[in-house]
């Protein structure tokens, strides 16, 4: 297989407050591929638009990277290594914020927000916007420049482009104005986009168009999308492999069929069974117990154990990574749960826990104590798969010189 | 313009309605039987442009105010017609700007209507008056979307729950507390929650306070106005399930208003679809869902994106946005957008011409194409044939006013401008305005395939 155009792994993104630190992203690993659509999905507070976020280093303070690596095309977007003091600091080969604007931003990876207005000046008019856009970007004269923002404008289904060029964002309506944003995206021909939950804010017949429209437009160009979404149907419809996050953590990684009918972790069957359905009349939802905890404060063990139906005692301790287990389609089917027998971790022995007594329930300390999963998987992975509570995980470490990453 | 030639045909009323002020429509009697709560009949509302919105929220505004016809009004809500039986969930499902939020708001009188009427329990909103009105609307109560914002920040949950009850004098201190904490426990939350303040909970928590406070003076009926948008899917199943058992418990009637069909499918009995003002299909929810009948309905149905991988059929794709409701279409109002409009009777189309004729027509009404010569058009919109007889005339006619070439992108030229314009001027007038779909607004009741509840759809397909 041909390397990933994007590869993720274990990365960190944290916020700073007050209150203590916020594990808003907690050491998580994915890929795109060429051409594919890659989804992330989750809750609201799982940690997915951050995670996209980080993908340009679009933190902003009080939030930073802390860990991890992003590569992109074999260029290193964010990397750290070790000091001479021991101390983390940024790679070499680590691109400048210079470098990610002008040559990664918009040329090779564009950004599609839920909210088009936010990305579109209200002062200006559409067409000025999208032909100073290709004009910077592509190095076009303003002629030709106007010329390919109309064809672009055609291209993404804006009626009458020649006319609505002049109009201002808002003589748009919001499906409109999403185009256009699709139209700024792809005027540079990146090879890949990330699409923050840019149908959320549409209605139903509009999305159906806007879905319809990347399709074609996946077809023609060969673009990659990372598409972060909270809909399940919009999964299922568009993507080809997906990433379910909770709390701060990929729990789930899996081709989309495999996801939805050979679904492995207990977080995503719940979603699936809590969702009424626009197929079928289904008798009683099943909603997930409770709410998901804040990324402050993350529980114990595996951090879906307060809510999930299937939890028992051993997952109060041991925190499970994402672990393959299974294989479909030429690519690995992962799961964060320790009831596969990957995990080792004495699932199967351990006594069922009472879900809904749980939140408040002490986790009796020294979790190391009964099983842990050892044994194949080696001490590399023991120390990550195994968070004491409350524990700040050392790898965690805030470095100070890092103060430049952001803008 | 075009509106002249509507006929009205009324959907679930058998009686004439007149288009009368408020003063009169107490001549005619409800035929509400017991098991109807909420009879509207023919309900309008209307806003004058530029007002805003919220012009008419005042209760104390003058009922039916003299309008000035000069002015453009949007027409939010236009006659629309339908009864809820008690213990019901008549689901209310549209897109944006479709007029179900002001449906839902005129029904409950925190906007005038401006025209038509509202029976609650046989009786006609708009014979009662001041404190008589004010009683009746503890029986009917309203919960909102955004559970942020339509809690005080700084009362207490107690305090909120309470308020309604203290308004309409209901019980002493003691027994609003009393029934204030028991409400807490019925909507799944703790009665110790008393005295906090809404800022600790999350939205789930407070879409539950906000029901409690809506069940403390005791309603019948609940508009719900979409209730668990805002809310993430599991925490929506914790409070669909809530309001379901609540209302079997205190035997409730929900009008649920939403845009979300896999929501109205799961908690509606029967379901009610509206398009620009209008209902345009009302069935119960099995057959709405299976055996949908109108045009717009089967599009919303196609664009659901389904939670099932395998099920990624055809996506069906609705051209075209939404008219503006200040000047909407005559006849049936989805005709512009309508991937069925059906044929005119005057021209001998075949229904490949005609399918073929009606993509011209809506791609040079929104200019999708670019300039292209005669004979480009004709091979790319009609396989080289153009329909025959009066019909390929007009076509032809049509094509040949569009400019062939494209023009060079700083120029003007406004003749290419007109063309485009005289082009849709021909062929609206010559097709999509001699449609039956143009001309008269269809309702149509029809025999259910799925239980026996009728089956009503606007759409003259079903002629
Ligand atoms: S590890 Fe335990 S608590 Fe976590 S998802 Fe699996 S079964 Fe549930
Ligand atoms: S009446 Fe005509 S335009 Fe309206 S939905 Fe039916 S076929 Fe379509």
């Amino acid at each position: 297989m041909t390397d990933p155009l994007l590869r993720v792994e274990n990365l960190k993104t944290q916020f700073f407050t007050d209150a203590g630190t916020v594990r808003a992203v907690d050491g998580i690993s994915f890929e795109v591929r060429e051409g594919e659509i890659v989804g992330l999905v989750g809750e609201s507070g799982a940690g997915k638009s951050v995670a996209s976020m980080s993908l340009l280093r679009l933190i902003e303070d009080p939030g930073e990277i802390v860990a991890g690596e992003i590569t992109y095309k074999g260029e290193t977007i964010f990397g750290l290594e070790e000091g001479p003091d021991g101390e983390l600091r940024e790679r070499e080969d680590m691109l400048s914020n210079e470098e990610i604007r002008t040559q990664i931003r918009g040329n090779e990876i564009a950004v599609i927000f839920q909210d088009p207005m936010e990305s579109l000046n209200p002062v200006f008019t559409i067409g000025g916007q999208l032909r100073e856009f290709i004009e910077l970007n592509r190095d076009l004269p303003k002629d030709a420049a106007k010329e390919e923002a109309i064809r672009m404008l055609r291209e993404v289904g804006i009626p009458d482009p020649e006319q609505r060029y002049g109009e201002y964002p808002h003589q748009f309506s919001g499906g409109m104005r999403q185009r256009v944003l699709i139209a700024m995206a792809l005027a540079c021909e990146p090879s890949l986009i990330i699409a923050d939950e840019p149908t959320t804010a549409l209605d139903v017949t509009v999305e159906g168009q806007i879905l319809e429209l990347v399709d074609e437009l996946q077809d023609k160009y060969d673009t990659s999308f990372l598409w972060v979404t909270h809909d399940m149907g919009v999964v299922a419809e568009i993507c080809d492999r997906v990433n379910v996050m909770y709390l701060g953590e990929i729990v789930e990684q899996a081709p989309v069929d495999e996801l939805f009918h050979d679904t492995k972790h207990p977080y995503t069957t719940a979603l699936l069974n809590s969702m009424p359905r626009p197929d079928r009349t289904v008798g009683e939802l099943e909603p997930i117990e409770g709410v998901m905890p804040e990324a402050i404060n993350p529980p114990s063990g595996c951090r879906f154990h307060p809510r999930c139906p299937e939890a028992r005692e051993v997952c109060q301790r041991v925190h499970p990574d994402a672990r393959e287990v299974a294989h479909a389609d030429g690519h690995p089917h992962r799961a964060a749960c320790l009831k596969h027998d990957v995990f080792d971790a004495g699932y199967d022995e351990s006594p069922p826990l009472e879900t809904a007594t749980q939140e408040t329930a002490g986790v009796p300390a020294g979790g190391r104590s009964t099983g842990g999963p050892g044994g194949e998987d080696g001490a590399t992975d023991l120390k990550d798969s195994v968070i004491e509570d409350g524990g700040e995980p050392t790898d965690g470490t805030r470095s100070d010189d890092r103060g430049e990453t952001h803008e | 313009m075009e509106h002249a030639a509507t006929t009205e045909v009324r959907p679930m009323s058998e009686r004439t309605h007149t288009e009368s002020a408020a003063s009169e429509t107490g001549a005619t009697e409800p035929t509400a039987s017991d098991e109807t709560v909420l009879e509207v009949d023919g309900l309008s509302k209307y806003f004058t442009q530029g007002s805003g919105f919220f012009a008419g929220v005042s209760l104390d505004f003058d009922r039916f105010p003299p309008i000035d016809t000069e002015q453009e009004r949007v027409k939010a809500v236009d006659d629309v017609s339908f009864e809820i039986r008690r213990g019901e969930t008549l689901g209310l499902v549209g897109e944006s700007g479709c007029g179900k939020s002001t449906l839902g708001r005129t029904i409950l009188r925190l906007l005038e209507p401006t025209d038509g009427s509202i029976y609650f329990k046989g009786e006609d909103l708009a014979d009662i008056e001041g404190g008589e009105l004010r009683d009746k609307r503890s029986e009917m109560q309203m919960i909102f979307q955004d559970p942020q914002s339509s809690l005080d920040p700084r009362l207490k949950i107690g305090q909120i729950v309470e308020e309604p009850m203290r308004a309409h004098g209901m019980l002493d201190a003691g027994g609003r507390e009393q029934r204030a904490k028991m409400l807490l426990e019925k909507v799944g939350l703790d009665p110790h929650h008393y005295n906090r303040h809404p800022h600790a909970f999350s939205g789930g928590q407070r879409q539950r306070v906000n029901l409690a406070r809506a069940l403390s003076v005791d309603p019948d009926f609940i508009v719900c106005d979409e209730p668990v948008s805002a809310l993430d899917v599991s925490i929506q199943a914790q409070v669909l399930n809530t309001m379901e058992q609540l209302q079997e418990e205190f035997g409730l009637t929900y009008l649920f208003i939403a845009h979300d069909l896999s929501v109205i499918r799961h908690i509606s009995d029967r379901v009610a679809v509206m398009y620009l003002g209008n209902i345009v299909e009302l069935a119960d929810k099995e057959e709405l869902f299976e055996n949908p009948q109108h045009p717009y309905t089967e599009a919303l149905l196609e664009s659901i994106p389904v939670p099932d991988p395998r099920k990624k059929g055809a996506r069906g794709v609705l051209e075209g946005e939404v008219p503006s409701p200040v000047d909407p279409p005559s006849g049936c109002r989805f005709r512009t957008r309508c991937p069925k409009l059906i044929a005119p009777e005057n021209y001998d189309l075949t229904d490949e011409k005609w399918a073929q004729t009606r993509s011209f027509m809506r791609a040079v009404k929104r200019r999708t194409f670019e300039p292209m010569p005669a004979e480009r058009i004709r091979r790319e919109f009609f396989d080289g044939d153009l329909p025959r007889g009066e019909a390929g005339e007009i076509v032809a006619e049509a094509i040949d006013v569009l400019p062939a070439e494209r023009r060079r992108p700083d120029e003007t030229a406004p003749e290419s401008a007109d063309g485009w314009t005289e082009a849709t001027d021909l062929l609206l007038e010559s097709f999509a305005q001699q449609s039956i779909c143009a001309r008269e607004r269809p309702a149509y009741e029809l025999e259910a395939e799925y239980g026996t509840a009728p089956h009503y759809a606007a759409c003259h397909l079903h002629r």
